[in-house]
């Protein structure tokens, strides 16, 4: 049985298997590499598509439908080239377009929720406030690409290269772009401080 | 040394890498909102899933067509079964000629408000007659039959959903985007001294109107529950699109009201610049009520605004025996 955690790591020869594009023999040895995949990357997954779609029942959804695909192109060996976690950050990514595309940019929240002067004050609420706060002005300040560059940036692994294949850029796209973002953020210093 | 070469104080400017450590450093306070990962059910057959809401979505999805068709397949008995009845209509209105059916009649009578104390005239009658007769058409219902006298008598032939009826007719269709001012009503990042009006609140006629409902494409509207929950699809023309834009860019988190004859449907926050001129009404509703709103924006607003009067089972007293 494959070891996912080890595959992330970079051992060449079960790199090699998972790049291989080998479909899996059996469904018991599919599932259960699958699982261990689905186990250390759930929270990396649906992390990218709560901060990109702001909702965390829609990144519930998404992450869930993220790696149903996922696991349905593993399975008939059309699994990722190299490390997996760019490979399921570019499917969510999809989904997440779909889904923003489906809610027309407006988001229809029931107002008790949206209010924060109206959310109960318990610890909490309150972190979990204090942290959209800041990340609603993130977002406001920062047009779209830049800000999703910097979230990718921010996911664990990712380098420069990763971030690209996520996004359709070229490494030194993906680098002017993070300089960008920060041009934009030395104006705003209260972000980032 | 010239002055003019004398070499200049630089302003301190922080690194890249110092602001990236920063984001990074804030970013990590959404590590206590993940949750952690459910446990993994392999998707057996292909378009299955592990995660529970998928699956109910698409089920919901699935719903959504067969009661579709389970409606069409009821108009179709309907128009089938009342159909070689027939009935004998009114002077000018959905008259067919053929014998008014002694039973299963429902004759609603309404009120024609007046506009500004302006009653209609006889050709505005006749185009709220129009509107009435779209309206109840595109609600599947074919026979029907209306008269003007004290008051305007829609005499509905068969099995009528009442409530249906009354929901088509009750509202008189107008649509409007109404900014709500962040100085009254604070915005999605602090609250102001007025509350947010909530569903069924009367809009503050004093409050400008930014989309009026001649900025609506008929044509595309449309009842949609991809989401999950039923909600109402719209587009606006290049004008109302061109003014949202212009709104939205610059008032990001303001509170907007989406107002139907006056009323708060949904009070939503801007997210960012709305560029492609389309939105989404939601107020947690049913799929009927979704379908009825559409209907009702789909064709329109009424020329003057009607309010029921009575409704009653049997023959009409006006236009029948």
């Amino acid at each position: 049985m494959m070891a996912i955690v080890t595959v992330e790591r970079g051992s060449p020869e079960l790199l090699e298997r998972v790049g291989s594009a080998r479909p899996f023999e059996d469904a018991e040895e599919a599932g259960a590499s699958f699982e261990a995949l689905y186990r250390q990357r759930y929270r990396d997954v649906y992390r990218y598509a709560l901060l990109m779609l702001r909702s965390a029942q829609d990144a519930e959804d998404v992450t869930g439908e993220a790696f149903q695909k996922a696991y349905e192109a593993w399975r008939s060996g059309h699994g990722p080239a190299g490390q997996s976690l760019p490979w399921l950050l570019l499917i969510t990514r999809r989904l997440v377009i779909d889904k923003v595309r489906r809610r027309r940019l407006l988001s229809w929240l029931p107002l008790a929720s949206l209010h924060p002067s109206r959310e109960p004050a318990n610890d909490a609420d309150t972190g979990r406030t204090e942290f959209w706060l800041w990340f609603e002005r993130f977002a406001r300040e920062l047009p779209e690409r830049q800000r999703e560059v910097l979230i990718l940036r921010y996911q664990r692994d990712l380098d420069d290269e990763a971030i690209g294949e996520i996004l359709g850029l070229s490494s030194s796209g993906v680098r002017s772009l993070v300089a960008r973002a920060c041009a934009t953020l030395r104006r705003n210093p209260e972000i980032w401080r | 040394m010239n002055e003019q070469f004398r070499p200049r104080p630089m302003l301190h400017q922080p690194a890249d890498d110092h602001i990236l450590a920063g984001v990074r450093r804030r970013m990590a306070d959404v590590e206590p909102l993940l949750p952690a990962a459910p446990a993994w059910v392999p998707p057996t057959t292909k378009g299955a899933t592990g995660a529970r809401r998928v699956q109910v979505r698409v089920r919901s999805r699935a719903y959504g067509l067969r009661g579709l068709a389970v409606a069409f397949a009821a108009v179709a008995i309907v128009a089938l079964v009342v159909g070689p009845l027939g009935f004998r209509g009114a002077p000018g209105v959905e008259a067919t000629g053929s014998p008014r059916p002694l039973f299963g009649m429902t004759v609603l009578r309404y009120a024609v408000d007046s506009i500004d104390g302006r009653s209609p005239t006889k050709v505005e009658e006749t185009q709220l007659f129009d509107m009435i007769g779209a309206r109840l058409r595109a609600a599947g219902i074919a026979q029907f039959e209306m008269a003007a006298g004290y008051s305007l008598e829609i005499d509905i032939h068969g099995p009528v959903d009442l409530t249906a009826v009354r929901y088509l007719l009750g509202h008189r269709g107008v649509f409007e985007i109404v900014p709500l001012p962040p100085g009254q009503y604070g915005t999605y990042l602090g609250a102001g001294p007025k509350e947010v009006p909530a569903s069924g609140d009367q809009i503050d006629p004093a409050l400008p109107v930014l989309i009026p409902d001649g900025d609506l494409l008929r044509n595309q509207i449309k009842p949609d529950s991809s989401t999950g929950l039923w909600d109402v699809q719209f587009r606006l023309n290049a004008d109302g699109a061109g003014k949202l834009v212009a709104f939205s860019t610059a008032h990001v988190n303001d509170f907007i009201a989406i107002v139907l004859d006056g009323k708060v449907v949904s009070a939503p926050y801007i997210h960012g610049p709305i560029t492609d001129g389309s939105g989404t009404i939601s107020g947690n509703f049913t799929a009927s009520e979704a379908m009825l709103l559409a209907m009702v924006l789909q064709n329109g607003p009424l020329a003057f605004p009607i309010h029921e009067i009575s409704a009653a089972n049997g023959p009409s007293s006006t236009t029948g025996s």
